[in-house]
């Protein structure tokens, strides 16, 4: 007999779970105050009762009246009154627990699982039931007893319980899944994270994978680096695609590799968001669909930096060919970007992509050591799913030597471009070259890039200037310049 | 009142498949293994029998074996249950029995005494 499995309705929780909750399973749902335990429960059930049709029970074993519960549940999305009335009853087995312990409580269950045909049950404020267990002995009993009750009667139960550092290894054992929620801070910042720590019989997603409470309920955003051996192989492309900067494609012999990430690196203000605008503009030109992912550039802000070089790209947006996703880069999700990312790159079948830019994403991350993974994870899925990528990533915007701000990337992508200001002759200067390309040869000279109203442009290269790449550069002595 | 005789070494499956059945109107006798079972079925009348395969003593399959070479009870629907797969063809033993895989919906059991049982009527 396979397992079967069914939704919990909850976004990510299933992809977590291997496919959702086993069908006579026992879980133990636990967490710490404020996690979101209760509304995860409520969440499932109303999902189970008003989707799959299954007749649930939500059976609380606290003091506190269940239309206090309901009452702060109502405001939430999955939340219908209607479903209470048909397919999902509420119900209190504290007084049975209260008057005679855990037998009573044994009994008053089945009477109302069997009275309801109740195949979905949720036990809340679990724990309870220690208090009116006469020994650890009948806890356990207990325990073993709604495991057992699970696989007779074609019911799944999940347990809601406080989480408790020192608890008994019996329910460890005699649950089927544990789904631990998690409250941590990091300076100002509060995150939540679930982790399952036991899943029998599936292949789940480990780790720390962080969710938020929203008026829709829980969204859980799975672990990007968790999801990635679930992609296929990226496969080789051989098709290179132009900037459509003529000296530019010519450095690049023709261009950037279909399905390749490069990293655009480049001091604040030196051209990194033009020159991947430039880059959309001519996949755009070719009908393909592009989107442009940032947290610095407001949508309006993007789209009038643009024009102010040439690259119109209104008519694209109205077109539905170009797509701007645009987050403050503050207390957001990293996997929430992830997932945003992906989504509209499967829905809007794009082909080129601008990640604007790396530092965002560092600035998000609760781990900042996570970055390179993280990157590893999104590229590698990207690659598979044949999208060009291009990271933009800051450098210093003083000094002579190139720093970078973020964990080492040149490893995960295939090219790697650098844009900085040089001082030629009393003048700024922007540079542009080419660091690594990894799929063909390329000129490896330093160039100018130019940036005016009439659009960009890359011209001469530095042949008569030395440590261009230092940002100060200096004629070069005649007899070698000849 | 039909009479079901569950056989299961397990206390809580049996006690919960009692609870069941008892809700459902039958009258319940429980055995923890086949040889005790065995003897119930010879000392008392019996309806319908229910048994794990997998027990101390003798098992399941040997106590069907047993109830369906002995002329006297020999038609007594036989339910075997038990978390690994089995055919009944296998063993050789088609007429009034069936077999239901662990874990099952407590429904499908129910609607299968009731065929059984109907059955054998």
């Amino acid at each position: 007999m396979s397992i079967v499995k069914f939704s919990t309705g909850v976004p990510g929780l299933d992809k977590i779970l291997g496919g959702g909750l086993i069908e006579h399973g026992l879980y133990l749902l636990e967490g710490s105050a404020g996690a979101g335990k209760t509304i995860l429960g409520n969440q499932i059930c109303f999902h189970r009762a008003k989707v799959h049709r299954q007749k649930t029970l939500f059976v609380s074993l606290m003091s506190e009246s269940v239309g206090k519960m309901l009452h702060y549940l109502r405001p939430l999305e999955f939340f219908d009154d209607q479903i209470i009335t048909q397919d999902l009853c509420y119900a209190s087995g504290y007084s049975a627990m209260a008057n005679d312990g855990i037998e009573g409580l044994k009994k008053w269950l089945f009477e109302v699982v069997k009275s309801q045909k109740t195949k979905f049950l949720v036990i809340d404020g679990f724990r309870s039931a220690k208090e009116f267990a006469v020994s650890e002995g009948e806890y356990s009993r207990f325990l073993f007893y709604l495991n057992s009750f699970a696989g007779v009667s074609g019911c799944t139960i999940i347990l809601i319980a406080p989480k408790e550092e020192l608890k008994s290894g019996i329910e460890d054992a005699l649950v089927d899944g544990m789904i631990q929620l998690n409250v941590g801070t990091t300076g100002l910042r509060e995150y939540r994270y679930v982790v399952l720590t036991k899943n029998r019989g599936t292949k789940s997603l480990a780790g720390r994978h962080y969710y938020k409470i929203t008026e829709s309920g829980f969204i859980i955003y799975p672990r990007i680096e968790a999801l990635i051996d679930k992609c296929s192989e990226p496969k080789a492309h051989t098709e290179q695609l132009a900037f459509d900067i003529p000296k530019f494609d010519k450095m690049l012999i023709g261009g950037v590799t279909t399905g390749s990430v490069t990293n655009i690196l480049g001091a604040p203000g030196a051209g990194k968001t033009l020159l991947s605008l430039k880059f959309l503009e001519a996949g755009l030109k070719r009908g393909e669909n592009c989107l442009y992912f940032g947290f610095y550039e407001s949508p309006d802000r993007l789209l009038l930096k643009a024009e102010g070089v040439g690259i119109n790209l209104r008519p694209y947006i109205e077109s539905g060919h170009f797509h701007v996703r645009w987050f403050p880069a503050v207390d957001q999700m990293i996997d929430e970007m992830a997932q945003i990312i992906y989504e509209t790159v499967n829905d809007k079948k794009i082909s080129r992509l601008v990640i604007d830019g790396v530092d965002g994403f560092r600035a998000c991350a609760v781990e900042t050591n996570r970055t390179q993974a993280f990157f590893i994870a999104l590229t590698t899925y990207l690659r598979c799913i044949g999208v060009t990528t291009f990271l933009t990533e800051e450098t210093n915007l003083f000094g002579s030597e190139v720093l970078r701000t973020n964990t080492n990337l040149s490893a995960t992508v295939e090219n790697i471009f650098l844009l900085r200001y040089v001082e030629v002759d009393a003048q700024l200067l922007r540079l542009i070259s080419i660091f690594k390309l990894r799929d063909s040869g390329y000129d490896s000279s330093i160039s100018e890039l130019s940036i005016t109203s009439k659009g960009i442009d890359v011209k001469k290269s530095f042949v008569n200037v030395e440590h261009v790449l230092s940002g100060s550069g200096k004629d070069r002595p005649e007899k070698e310049s000849k | 009142m039909k009479r079901i005789l569950i056989v299961e070494d397990e206390f809580t499956i049996r006690d919960i498949l009692k609870m069941f059945l008892e809700y459902e109107g039958y009258e319940i006798v429980v055995a923890i293994n086949g040889n005790e079972g065995f003897e119930v079925i010879l000392k008392n009348k019996t309806d319908l029998i229910i048994s794990d395969i997998m027990m101390p003593g003798l098992s399941g399959i040997e106590l069907l074996n047993k109830v369906k070479s002995t002329p006297e009870i020999v038609d007594i629907p036989f339910i075997l249950m038990s978390a690994a797969p089995i055919q009944l063809d296998e063993i050789g033993i088609k007429k009034h029995s069936a077999f239901i895989q662990k874990p099952f919906d407590i429904d499908e059991l129910l609607s299968l005494i009731s065929e059984m049982l109907k059955e054998a009527t």
